[in-house]
């Protein structure tokens, strides 16, 4: 895998793209470089600070077990597109590290979503935001405010920051307020609209019990303040989009105490308030394969936030907008809520997918770890994505849990699940495949924007998976290193930050066209040498993530005195090819052991 | 009406710790209204506009006394 470059100072966010369309710029540890080349540009660094303040990095690169590090969401990797963070602490139980970022769910709009760092435009002015936050009361924030499309962010700072200092003390108890997302810019009014974390009391545990609520940036195109409303006590909460008949912003929390109270909240941007537009809490009845009911959650799947999927059209309804929340009945299976959004008039019904076909989940999918405690509300994750394949739709659901190595001996515990939905009716499902991955899910990642190709952040690797019609979820690549993050940017460049014994995270970059694996097969296994020289071949093929052959030169040489390349060489170059193996020929001059060593040049 | 909504919550001791919140509620022409304020109830933001009362079941009710708005405001904070 292609390494970019090592950590070139501390406390800075690794790989910060400016999210302009024109601008072609990434500052890798804050210092600019072409994005497209990825060549350095003189004497053009970063200020992610406002006033005359000196450069800060507004960012950390550490890969330390500390919740203030290259795995804590937005401080690693700020790119426009999805992004994951992962903090690889040992810890196991009710503390904060283990908490799992679940930024790739923030924002169920599959058009608008969430990123660290955003542009907002009115496609006359633009404006910047810029949040990382961390699993404990840290956070930064800042923003560059009536920003031109020309001017370079190397060469201004940035008009307004936030820290962990803006709060505080109120008073009575320390209250923290922590930006999760800014997700959108109401065209009517100017607002930004976006969510927060609020720690009401202990700075560390209480913004993850979780307590998420509403805000409102004061305003675009000048950010000058933020304003918050009141969260809801135990409640994550995602953007799912915006209204089609008033402009105005509409949000879903969803209570981790059981699987079936859900608020659809409207804000209302021009006065800051909020409207419930609907509920939804009441217990499932038995029906079709469901048991209803509410589960334990002392045992079995315990305790979990659920993150609902991405909104899809109804395909019977084109006004309508659906989308899944998970929900587990009383006897651990998944029978999830199919939510519809009627645009034309912003009102929203909630139905249980009872019409299963096939296996039920709780045979594949069972004994979580759970979350520990009001320090670790997202700890234990239940995720539930949808995507199109071939004309059909399909449904996974999935268990993540931020702690070290918890779910390693236990299968039921890594295993996604996925259905097929019937094309008339998307409450209709059928059981599909199910595939289990070798070690605890930390976080997922999508790699692309259709969400069929899958990055499992693990302990040991990034596990990418492709989904195919014929045996769903297909592992197409491993990645042997420990990510601290790993997310796309706006060409779809998959960005990576890596342990290093460094201490500092390690950056890498990869493509499609980028080999990860290169094999290197000889036509016999072992070779019978006599005295006489043996002419044979060596087949020579590079994979990328997906599997796929790449064209690529690969440099081989013999390590060894018992083998060469053609007339004698010890050394030759390759190119692979996209359709085939290719066939390099070997002459085996000797008796003993010779290797061939492949280096690619990018 | 004023109202308080609590919580038990950890401090930075360790210590388990009551963090009280202070809001005011009104029900006019039927729509119901609730705002933040201090402890003295001065400060006051409007934060949430409520036409209807969201039931459970998703349907939604009229209001029927600010009693009622208080409670359901209670439920979800």
């Amino acid at each position: 895998m292609p390494q970019v470059k090592q950590s070139s100072k501390t406390n800075y966010v690794a790989v910060f793209e400016d999210p302009r369309p024109a601008a072609n710029v990434v500052y890798l540890f804050g210092d600019g470089h072409n994005e497209s080349t990825l060549a350095p540009i003189f004497d053009n660094h970063i200020k992610l600070v406002a006033g005359s303040g000196a450069w800060n990095g507004h960012g950390r690169n550490n890969t330390t077990d500390s919740a203030l590090s290259a795995g804590a969401p937005g401080y690693g990797l700020a790119l426009t597109k999805q992004t994951s963070h992962v903090v690889h602490t040992t810890q196991t139980g009710d503390e904060v590290r283990t908490n799992v970022d679940v930024s790739w769910g923030l924002s169920m709009d599959p058009n608008n979503q969430h990123s660290h760092v955003k542009m907002f435009t009115d496609n006359t002015t633009n404006m910047i935001t810029y949040y990382p936050r961390s699993h404990w009361y840290y956070y930064t924030e800042t923003a560059y405010n009536s920003i031109a499309t020309s001017t370079d962010l190397g060469t201004v700072s940035t008009n307004y920051s936030a820290t962990t200092n803006s709060d505080g003390w109120n008073g009575e108890y320390s209250d923290y307020y922590m930006i999760n997302g800014w997700f959108y810019r109401d065209p009517t009014n100017n607002f930004i609209s976006g969510l927060y974390s609020r720690s009401g009391g202990y700075r560390a545990t209480n913004p993850n019990r979780p307590a998420m609520g509403i805000s409102r940036l004061n305003k675009f195109p000048g950010y000058i303040e933020r304003a918050f409303i009141a969260s809801r006590d135990y409640c994550s909460a995602q953007f799912i989009g915006a209204s089609t008949v008033d402009s105005r912003p509409f949000y879903l929390f969803n209570d981790r105490r059981n699987d079936r109270t859900q608020y659809i909240v409207r804000h209302n941007t021009d006065t800051n308030t909020e409207t419930v537009v609907n509920t939804f809490n009441t217990v499932p009845s038995a029906a079709g394969v469901s048991y209803g009911g509410d589960r334990s959650t002392s045992t079995g799947l315990r305790n979990q936030i659920k993150m609902a999927s991405q909104t899809f059209v109804d395909p019977t309804v084109a006004t309508t907008q659906c989308f899944y929340v998970p929900y587990f009945d009383s006897s651990n299976n998944y029978v999830p809520f199919l939510i519809k959004w009627n645009k034309l008039n912003d009102t929203f019904t909630r139905t249980e997918c009872t019409g299963i076909t096939g296996t039920l989940s709780s045979a594949l999918l069972n004994n979580l770890a759970g979350i520990q405690g009001e320090s670790s509300g997202f700890k234990s994750v239940i995720a539930n994505e949808t995507f199109v394949v071939n004309g059909t739709r399909y449904l996974s659901v999935m268990p993540l849990d931020g702690g070290y190595q918890v779910n390693d001996a236990q299968a039921t515990a890594r295993t996604i699940v996925t259905y097929s939905v019937n094309a008339s009716n998307p409450a209709l499902l059928t059981f599909h495949s199910s595939v289990t991955v070798p070690y605890t899910l930390r976080n997922i990642v999508w790699l692309n924007d259709s969400r069929t190709q899958l990055g499992v952040i693990t302990e040991r690797a990034l596990i990418v998976y492709s989904f195919t019609t014929a045996e769903g979820w297909v592992n197409t690549s491993t990645v042997p290193y420990q990510f601290w993050a790993v997310g796309r940017d706006s060409t779809d460049r998959i960005w990576g930050l890596t342990y290093s014994a460094t201490g500092y995270a390690d950056v890498h970059v990869i493509t499609s066209s980028i080999p990860l694996r290169i094999t290197i097969t000889p036509a016999a296994s072992t070779y019978n040498y006599a005295g006489s020289n043996i002419n044979s071949t060596v087949n020579v093929s590079a994979y990328n993530l997906n599997n796929e052959r790449v064209a690529v030169n690969v440099a081989l040489s013999i390590s060894g005195s018992t083998m060469t390349f053609s007339a004698g060489a010890s050394s030759t170059t390759v190119t692979t090819s996209a359709a085939g193996e290719t066939s390099v020929p070997i002459v085996i001059t000797g008796a003993g052991q010779s290797d061939i060593v492949a280096n690619v040049q990018l | 009406m004023n109202f308080n909504v609590e919580k038990t919550v950890t401090d930075e001791n360790n210590a388990s710790i009551t963090i009280t919140d202070h809001y005011i509620a009104t029900l006019t022409s039927g729509v119901a209204e609730v705002s933040t304020c201090d402890a003295n109830g001065e400060n006051v933001v409007l934060i949430c506009v409520q036409p209807w009362n969201p039931k459970g079941d998703g349907t939604r009710a009229d209001w029927a006394s600010v009693e009622e708005v208080i409670e359901w405001f209670k439920t979800s904070r």
